[in-house]
């Protein structure tokens, strides 16, 4: 038998296989933090001693359910939550605040966690009932169903069961919550093989690492790890006839994105509630879900306890400074994805690999140049940004032929120079700006303040995209990472730079949202002043926000979503599940 | 996001203030007694799980009026009354 132990003044009891991974575990009495204690068990087994790996009993249903679900939550660790996930849980915490029922003729004990040292199987039974037979009862949100992976589920738990108690279980039930209505599962011979072939299954995933492949069809829909997963897209990047099938996934999330950018506000905590204070007025007082980014510019004051409430929730925090440097982001500590970083640690070893993706950012960010020019190219018809576009192109034709990263760079550096070189061509003749070439730190004229303050804004979210993903955001490919600087975060920049931020320049200029009067002048350079700088997040958001129509899968998304998609794709290919890695081009 | 008006009928003072506190953390305070918010579904669910636990079932009472995107576009505000935030983007 297990250990025996009583958690606060609640009626349940567990049984523990063995106590000291359990201790290691903080009961968060399971409102809104969420430990997935069961994963979290698997997780600490894993790294102790791969022969006490116990797979999660509620796993058994995600393999047969979709082995790429228990592929993520298990060996990737994934957590991701949606509507459905939450709603099961918040059933599970209802129900185990009521204590323990007797009613006459049997009586019923809550949450039992066991573990079986045969199956190698551990995790929590959600009712068991004693009668003149023992009997557990498994919970599923929504109304009467027959599923297979339920009553494989409710198997293995009398399995477990069986084992500690050493008594037969014939039969076990699942109670439909929506419904209130009970099935009864008999537990024959086929059912008890189908456990132990799945439990088998499980230990063939962990142990190969292999990814298993998308399942792609109705059981995506609402499955909270899509967005992770990607299922249309990968079988369409594998398989090119699939191409139809693939559509937006609906889960992403355009939240609230919140600047401050007032010297002297103050950022703090109210309920569960973000409130900015300057000297004594109120400048907002918002609720903090479904708040996305905090941007602070300047001096502004943050308190530490929002910080650690925004770090719960998973909201991030950046820093700017108000002459457009990006300083860095708080996010919450490195997501639990180690296969991926193991895989990218490898391919920055060789040198071919770091070429090969390299290649691809180069290729990313000159075709997409080109394609800015090409467009501004149709009005104006002008000789010399024509000799700039062939110039481009036919350097483009000789990055396949290319075997070092110095003659990438060369490349590279040739092509930027012809792009800035008629970059002053895109401006229009009425707007009062020239730009004669690329400089920064200080930047000389506002045009080139301008680029360098888009440039931060996109580093910021680029850098928020890579590790989301689970990236080591300081191991790049095209730029080394001997300047502790967000190396990956540059790489994955690079096909963006001119589709955002430099066309917004242009847009900002051209249509003179952005004027004179929103500049200063310093010996130090030439900056944007207050109302200039709020003018800029705005349309620096604006066009993050904006919904454009994937090249490839042909759906409409925001550019915000791109960001981490592209960044997901980055990760397949690393981690083998996509031959190669693709820019995001615009036509 | 989904829309939701949500209103209030609370006995007890002390709980109404709490529940009160708890709304506000969601939602803005429109009027007396009503709060307006755009939620996202996990957040519904949070904060309907969460006034379930505070609330009295037989004494109180709390109600949830969904909006659909066309209803939203028809509501009116006369007067002073405070609005709840939008999607997108807040520049301070
Ligand atoms: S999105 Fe589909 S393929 Fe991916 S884990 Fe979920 S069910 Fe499986």
């Amino acid at each position: 038998m297990g250990s025996l132990l009583f958690v606060g003044s609640k009626l349940s009891f567990y049984y523990f296989h063995n106590l000291e991974y359990i201790e290691k575990l903080r009961w968060k009495g399971l409102m809104v933090g969420y430990v997935n204690y069961e994963v979290l068990i698997v997780m600490e087994m894993l790294k102790t001693n791969n022969e006490h790996i116990y797979l999660p009993i509620s796993a058994i249903a995600e393999i047969l359910y979709c082995p790429r679900n228990f592929y993520y939550r298990v060996v990737e660790g994934a957590q991701d939550l949606n509507a459905h996930v939450l709603e099961g849980r918040l059933q599970e915490d209802r129900r185990n605040e009521r204590t323990r029922v007797a009613r006459e003729g049997y009586s019923q004990v809550r949450s039992v966690m066991i573990s079986s040292e045969k199956l190698r199987l551990i995790g929590v039974v959600d009712v068991v009932e004693e009668d003149s037979e023992i009997y557990p009862v498994e919970y599923k949100k929504g109304s009467l169903k027959e599923s297979l992976s339920d009553d494989v589920q409710v198997c293995a738990q009398a399995m477990v069961l069986e084992e500690k108690l050493g008594r037969d279980i014939n039969r076990g039930y699942i109670y439909y919550v929506q419904s209130r209505t009970r099935r009864e599962v008999v537990l024959d011979e086929s059912l008890r093989s189908l456990v132990e072939k799945t439990v088998n299954r499980g230990f063939e995933i962990i142990n190969s690492g292999e990814i298993p492949t998308p399942a792609a069809d109705a059981r995506c829909e609402g499955c909270a790890l899509a967005r992770r997963c990607l299922p249309f897209e990968v079988s369409c990047l594998v398989d090119e006839s699939r191409k139809k099938t693939v559509r937006p996934i609906p889960c992403f999330n355009q939240g609230r994105v919140l600047y401050v950018d007032e010297p002297g506000a103050y950022v703090r905590k109210k309920g569960e509630r973000i409130w900015v204070t300057k000297e004594k007025d109120t400048l907002i007082d918002m609720p903090l879900c479904n708040l996305e980014q905090v941007v602070l510019s300047g001096t502004v004051n943050i308190s530490a306890q929002l910080i650690k409430i925004l770090l719960e929730r998973g909201t991030e925090v950046h820093f700017l400074s108000r002459g457009g440097k990006y300083y860095g982001c708080l996010q919450p500590s490195l997501s639990k994805n180690s296969v991926l970083r193991i895989a990218q640690h490898k391919a920055f070893q060789s040198n071919s690999q770091c070429l090969k993706y390299a290649r691809e950012f180069v290729r990313g960010k000159l075709t997409n140049m080109r394609t800015l020019l090409v467009r501004h190219n149709r009005t104006q018809k002008d000789k010399n940004l024509l000799l700039a576009i062939t110039k481009i192109k036919s350097m483009l034709k000789k990055l396949d032929d290319i075997t070092s990263l110095n003659s990438l760079l060369g490349i590279e550096g040739i092509c930027s120079k012809e792009y800035f070189k008629v970059f002053n061509c895109l401006i229009k003749d009425t707007v009062p700006f020239n730009f004669n070439k690329r400089n920064r730190r200080p930047p000389e004229d506002p045009v080139n303040a301008l680029l360098g303050y888009g440039y931060s804004l996109l580093t910021k979210d680029i850098s928020s995209a890579v590790q989301v993903v689970g990236f080591d955001p300081y191991i790049g490919f095209l730029h080394r990472s001997n300047y502790g600087r967000p190396a990956l975060a540059l790489d994955l920049m690079e096909e963006f730079r001119p589709i955002i931020v430099d066309s917004l320049v242009l847009k900002v200029l051209n249509k003179g949202v952005i004027n004179k009067d929103d500049f200063e002048c310093q010996v130090t350079g030439t900056f944007l002043n207050d109302s200039g700088r709020k003018k800029f997040y705005r349309a620096y958001e604006e066009r993050r926000h904006e919904m454009i129509t994937h090249p490839i899968f042909n759906y409409n998304l925001p550019y915000l979503r791109i960001f981490e998609l592209q960044a997901r794709f980055l990760a397949k290919v690393l981690q083998g599940e996509l031959y190669e890695y693709k820019p995001f081009l615009v036509r | 996001m989904k829309h939701y008006i949500i209103t209030y009928d609370i006995s007890d003072d002390k709980r109404r203030n709490k529940i009160y506190k708890l709304l506000r953390d969601y939602a803005v305070p429109v009027q007396y007694s009503v709060f307006e918010a755009r939620l996202k579904d996990e957040d519904y669910l949070l904060l309907r799980y969460k006034l379930e636990r505070l609330m009295k079932r037989d004494t109180d009472s709390i109600i949830f009026y969904r909006q659909c995107i066309r209803c939203q576009k028809d509501i009116l505000r006369l007067g002073r009354s405070g609005e709840p935030f939008g999607d997108g983007i807040f520049i301070l």
